[in-house]
């Protein structure tokens, strides 16, 4: 007889299903969708496409000038490239991929030059070093001179 | 042949009434088993979508006696149902002959032996094992609406559906309707008798190879199917007297609600395997047996 | 387009019957497009349903990065599917090979094999896109059954 009651339950309580076509999908904002990339704070580190298992992302680069190439066709939105992304440029858009027709119709390129690490007080912080040693060092400072007795690696060979 | 006769087959319950009621039967199956799951189910349209949607297809060519073959027996079941739906007595009075119960069950018949040729015609594996199993099912399954029928003839002591109809008072009447009841599931392959069209087990089944306009009208003779066998119960059901107006609205109400009751049933069970199912079918062939033989007993000493 | 080939159009977009071909994926697409069919997204709300033979259906939903040992059996699928037909691939795998890529057993994406109508990204796609790429191929299905001169849009 359980199974009259669950079909008068089930009768009574309604339908549970998401009347289709259904306008808001409904993802949470934690959803893994595509791989967004900021041009403005990508340093081109390649870091994102060492650790992609199916090469979605591939950087190459010729002198200063590099290419950030990102085929969502391929990607497996493990999230990887977000976790090893040092600058925190990569982030992943909270929606659905969308459908494509085409083999490669989603591939984004970006073409970025390789922005120099800025040091604002280096020129400052060689002087202070040299000059007093009990100063604290700088933020960007150069490392500091091993210590005598110890041979350096390329006195050796 | 009479005018009455004409009506009967084209218009009421024949195929102007047929055709539109098999759509809203098979709609009325799927959204009932969908609610029952907590799902909202087809729109109202949708098995006219689907069949209007088969003639559109471009099947692939066959040739020879087998490409006929394949399209004769959809065409047979369909016109076969059309004509035991035009002899069902749903009016008080209407054209019929003595012994016309006969006809009306081999016309019942068709579809399942048409199925089972159409699976051994098809000449693909999965067709053929649908075919057997419909087969070893229908054999168990006919014994039993063999029986029923038998007693309720027996017990109403005539073979014309038209009197029959209007039996009420006999227990060996509704022990026959009840017997009939419980072969609608196996003729009509739901569940839990459904392993002669298991859904995916065996691909399609005996409809394996079938495409395009002759799959369409299997699907329309499974409609049919729905309407012949719920309009059969419903008939011999319907209280006698009254207008004939009464006796029609009646009779679609009756067969609607014997449509949702066999979804709920069907909704509620799984598939039984073939060995359970024909045990299933001799253990009341068995029962049917004995009581039919007994009323048949008691009607003829009683006279 | 007459009267008669708007009807078909309509009956075409309204009832996409699918059928389902793994050719070697991890089941993840699969069972995300059997949730397509469970209670909470139900898509027999938009008359899809699964058929069993492939000669039942309209589209042919592919999932998995072709494997060598199931390119002939989905080629054989394929030619078994009436026209007019369409074809879904589902999941990055079929897109792509995702990270199969290069295997010695798997034989390349799906778009080397077949034109593929929809792609559905992902990996699993989550079902809203599933019967989002079902919905866009009935359509496609559905202009592809429209002869040509009674389109009344130029062609691209």
């Amino acid at each position: 007889m359980n199974i009259l009651r669950l079909i008068f339950d089930n009768l009574r309580r309604g339908t549970v299903s998401y009347p289709m076509p259904h306008t808001h999908l409904c993802t949470s904002n934690q959803y893994r969708g595509l791989i967004i990339n900021d041009p403005e704070r990508c340093v081109g580190c390649s870091q994102c496409a060492y650790v992609c298992p199916s090469a979605a992302i591939e950087v190459t680069r010729s002198g200063d000038n590099y290419t950030w190439t990102y085929n969502p066709s391929k990607c497996a939105f493990c999230g990887r490239c977000i976790d090893r992304c040092k600058p925190r440029t990569l982030t992943m858009k909270s929606q659905l991929p969308p459908l494509y027709s085409t083999q490669d119709e989603l591939k984004q390129v970006l073409n970025m030059v390789r922005k120099r690490p800025v040091r604002p007080a280096a020129a400052a912080a060689g002087t202070a070093a040299t000059a007093n040693v009990t100063a604290p060092i700088a933020e960007n400072a150069k490392p500091a001179e091993p210590m005598a007795g110890i041979p350096r690696k390329e006195d050796l060979a | 042949m009479n005018t009455s006769l004409w009506i009967h087959l084209f218009l009421f319950p024949g195929l102007l009434f047929a055709v539109p009621a098999s759509w809203f039967y098979v709609w009325g199956e799927h959204k009932a088993t969908a609610r029952i799951q907590r799902r909202i189910g087809p729109p109202l349209l949708q098995p006219v979508y689907d069949l209007v949607k088969l003639f559109g297809k471009r099947t692939p060519a066959r040739h020879g006696i087998e490409a006929n073959l394949l399209r004769l027996w959809p065409a047979l079941s369909v016109l076969s149902m059309v004509g035991a739906i035009a002899m069902l007595p749903v009016f008080p009075g209407g054209p019929g002959f003595a012994g016309d119960a006969v006809i009306l069950v081999a016309l019942l018949e068709i579809p399942s032996i048409c199925f089972i040729l159409a699976g051994f015609t098809s000449g693909s594996v999965f067709a053929q094992i649908g075919a057997i199993r419909e087969a070893i099912l229908s054999v168990a399954c006919n014994v039993v609406f063999l029986l029923s029928i038998v007693t309720i003839a027996v017990t109403g002591r005539t073979f014309h559906l038209s009197d029959l109809a209007n039996v009420t008072s006999n227990p060996g009447h509704w022990i026959g309707v009840f017997g009939i009841l419980l072969c609608i599931p196996a003729k009509l392959r739901l569940n839990p008798f459904s392993t002669s069209s298991a859904e995916q087990e065996i691909y399609s089944g005996a409809l394996t190879e079938y495409a395009g306009a002759a799959l369409a009208m299997w699907k329309l003779a499974h409609g049919l199917e729905w309407v012949a066998l719920t309009g059969f119960v419903a008939t011999m059901v319907v209280p006698a007297g009254g207008a004939w107006w009464v006796h029609a609205i009646l009779f679609v109400a009756i067969s609607f609600a014997e449509v949702l009751l066999l979804s709920a049933v069907a909704a509620a069970t799984g598939r039984l395997t073939l060995e359970r199912s024909i045990r299933f079918y001799w253990r009341w062939a068995a029962i049917l047996a004995v009581l039919s033989i007994s009323a048949s007993v008691y009607a003829r000493f009683r006279s | 387009m007459n009267l008669l080939q708007r009807f078909m159009h309509r009956c075409r977009r309204k009832s996409p019957s699918l059928f389902h071909l793994n050719t070697g994926s991890c089941n993840g697409c699969d069972i995300e497009m059997l949730t397509c069919l469970s209670p909470r997204y139900d898509v027999e709300q938009l008359g899809i349903h699964l058929e069993g033979s492939p000669r039942h259906a309209d589209i042919l939903c592919i999932t998995g990065p072709v494997t060598r040992n199931a390119l002939e059996a989905a080629k054989t699928v394929y030619s078994q599917v009436c026209e007019p037909k369409a074809v879904v691939a589902l999941g990055s795998c079929a897109g792509s090979c995702n990270v199969f890529a290069g295997s010695p057993v798997i034989v390349g994406p799906l778009s080397k094999y077949f034109s593929v109508d929809v792609f559905v990204p992902g990996c699993p796609p989550h079902p809203d896109a599933i019967v989002a790429g079902i919905q866009r191929a009935a359509e496609i299905l559905a202009d592809r059954g429209v002869p040509e001169k009674a389109k009344g849009v130029p062609q691209r």
